[in-house]
């Protein structure tokens, strides 16, 4: 295993063009993501949390700068290599869930795991098994859209942990849940984090913040605060 | 990402929208259904004609009289041609005939016996013999007169006398005549496979036609010529001694345009009905912009999860494949099907037309056209046509999803996962 912090932004710029006016998402965010620690994104709305994370986990590209994921700068990786690494070393969840509503609840978890091309019996064992530690058997033939949201949710993180990621992505993803699901999937997270994955939550949720290890705030693009707890 | 999986994937996206899916898979079938159906009626029709052309031997060539009687002098003229193998003189007179209650229009041929299977072909008898080469009206008769529509039991037997009515010689002087002629065989079926029609006409000797009919001159002439390639010369050197006084018929040049005639018309048609691809190619464009633009979020999930954009990009085409496959498989089902079904809807529609009143006899030239007219024939199915059109139903849909799924491959992940 690699040294050092597994995501590190150096002057991460990301600018939009909204007609011909550039608009500034990121304004030269630099910072480490340590491995194993649970770091929560805090910030208004439009302070550019989604787009830090997006980031981090290789769906974006900055528009200047680099984020090097275990020392590797990502700029030099193709499309199709980002795609690879996000399908191996991350997991993404995200606050509307994103299930693919025409399959059943096992065949989203097996979809990471079918990108990576393994083969029908063994990535329906492997998803059952990860299913089974966050959901009773009973919804695993189910649709998505029978289930609650905090069973989706739950889904949804069984689905960023098919592939055994290193770091998990979670953009607000409590921000459809009541009060006492938000516990548990911010628990659930404290888990992760335990079993040795690194976690990086946005949330607005102050309560949830006590999970975590480090707290980043963002203001306007940039990070003006980093508490460690 | 596996072959299989991608199959998968882009079968369960079409699963979940089956009206859509079965209205794009129908589009389809329509096409492959009516290329299949169109084509394989003219190649029948077009198999049928030629076959009765070719039915009376690859090498003969038929004199029909227009305004210049063909006498004994005529006969050996053109049997000395060069290329010509033999002359058959030939006496026909169209009459009726009446059995019992019920009127029946007939061709009487004058033919000399040995010369019988020339126009024939095997001779097959059901009852009876074949007549002896005299001056004595004895007859073989075509089955459909024997049997009068029964099926079982023949209406006349050998040895049985017939009433015979001609309008009278070729010609001006139309006296009625009418006269007996004694059965002596009974053709078996040869159905609408022959120029010549033996189900519906009475064979006698040559040498009754003369006498009955009053008659030194034949009606037409069957040659038979040395080979096939001999068939061009022989036309030539009639047209050059007869000029427009007589028609000359070659059956196998007429087959050939024919075949053609029949192949355009196939073409043609195929064309038409390929046509409709189209419009199932641009419904299955516009069809699947809109799915990938209501998937868009999820096309962003499954990124965001690691599938590339070569996935994408396959799952889609893929779904624009399966369509094509399935529609072009039940089209092929379906064209089958109507192509065995139509021949039996256009008999319906012309059934009135074939079925003329047994009294008018204005039919006097010899037609050979109207004489088959019948309509009964297999449709021919083409396999190469079948696996054409397949293929196009296949091309068809691929192409058109292409456009759709290069949009999707090569949407942004992160405005994908922002779409609403
Ligand atoms: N594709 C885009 N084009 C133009 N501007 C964009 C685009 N995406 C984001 N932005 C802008 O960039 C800024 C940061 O967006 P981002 O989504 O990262 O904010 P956020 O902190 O996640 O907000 P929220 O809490 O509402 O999710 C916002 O002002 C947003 O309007
Ligand atoms: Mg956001």
């Amino acid at each position: 295993m690699a040294e050092g912090p597994i995501v590190k932004l150096s002057d991460v710029w990301k600018v939009y063009l909204v007609g011909k006016v550039e608009y500034p998402a990121l304004k030269g965010v630099s910072m480490e993501v340590e491995r194993g620690e649970f770091l929560c994104i805090t910030g208004a709305s439009g302070s550019g949390k989604s787009t830090l994370l997006n980031v981090m986990g290789a769906l974006d590209r900055p528009t200047k700068g680099e984020v090097f994921f275990e020392n590797i700068p990502l700029s030099r990786l193709s499309s199709d290599k980002l795609a690879e690494l996000r399908n191996r070393r991350i997991g993404f969840v995200f606050q509307t869930f994103n299930l693919l509503n025409h399959l059943t609840v096992v065949e989203n978890v097996e979809l990471p795991m079918i990108a990576l091309g393994i083969p029908p019996k063994k990535r329906r064992e492997r998803a059952i098994e990860i299913l089974s530690k966050f959901l009773s058997h009973t919804v695993i033939y189910k649709r998505p859209l029978e289930l609650s949201g905090g069973e989706q949710q739950r889904v949804a993180i069984a689905r960023a942990l098919a592939n055994d990621p290193d770091v998990i992505l979670a953009d607000e993803p409590t921000g459809n849940l009541d009060s006492y699901n938000a516990h548990l999937i911010a628990k659930i997270f404290k888990e992760l984090r335990d079993e040795g994955k690194t976690i990086v939550m946005v949330t607005h949720n102050i309560e949830l913040t006590d999970y975590a290890d480090r707290i980043a705030k963002l203001r306007d693009g940039q990070i003006v605060e980093i508490i460690k707890r | 990402m596996r072959l299989y999986d991608i199959f998968l994937l882009a079968f369960r996206a079409l699963w979940t929208h089956k009206i859509r899916t079965a209205l794009l898979i129908l589009s389809v079938t329509v096409g492959v259904a009516a290329i299949i159906a169109l084509t394989s009626q003219t190649e029948g029709i077009g198999r049928n004609i030629i076959s009765i052309f070719k039915s009376l031997g690859p090498d003969t060539v038929i004199v029909n009289v227009m305004s210049k009687r063909l006498t004994d002098l005529d006969i050996s003229i053109i049997a000395s041609l060069d290329g010509v193998r033999k002359a058959i003189p030939i006496i026909r007179e169209v009459a009726a005939i009446t059995l019992g209650d019920t009127q029946l229009n007939t061709v009487v041929y004058g033919i000399a016996s040995y010369e019988l299977n020339e126009i024939l072909g095997d001779i097959k008898l059901i009852d009876g013999t074949i007549y002896q080469d005299t001056a004595v009206p004895l007859a073989i008769i075509g089955s459909q007169i024997a049997f009068q529509n029964t099926t079982s039991q023949p209406i006349v037997l050998p040895g049985q006398a017939i009433m015979v009515y001609t309008r009278g010689s070729f010609g001006a002087q139309a006296q009625s005549i009418s006269l007996v002629i004694v059965v002596a065989g009974i053709l078996d079926r040869y159905g609408a496979a022959n120029l010549i029609s033996p189900d519906t006409s009475i064979f006698i000797p040559l040498q009754a036609a003369q006498q009955i009919f009053n008659k030194m001159w034949y009606d037409m002439v069957v040659i038979k010529t040395n080979n096939v390639s001999s068939i061009d010369i022989v036309e030539e050197s009639l047209r050059s001694i007869y000029g427009g006084a007589v028609n000359i018929i070659s059956p196998t040049q007429i087959a050939q345009t024919m075949q053609n005639m029949i192949t355009q018309t196939s073409l043609l048609l195929g064309g038409i009905a390929a046509i409709s691809l189209i419009a199932a190619a641009l419904g299955i464009f516009n069809m699947m912009l809109v799915t990938v633009t209501e998937r868009t979020r999820e096309i962003g999930t499954m990124k965001a999860l690691g599938f590339k954009n070569k996935h994408i990009l396959a799952q889609i085409i893929i779904e624009g494949l399966l369509i094509g496959v399935f529609g072009g498989i039940v089209g092929i089902v379906l064209g089958i099907a109507t192509s065995y079904m139509l021949p039996g809807l256009i008999a319906r529609g012309t059934a009135i037309s074939t079925a003329t009143p047994a009294r008018s006899q204005q039919v006097r030239t010899f037609n050979p056209m109207t004489l088959t007219a019948s309509i009964s024939y297999e449709p021919y199915i083409n396999p190469v046509i079948v696996f054409i059109s397949l293929v196009l139903a296949i091309l068809v849909s691929v192409i058109s999803s292409l456009y759709p799924a290069w949009r999707a491959a090569k949407m942004d992940p992160v405005k994908a996962l922002r779409y609403e």
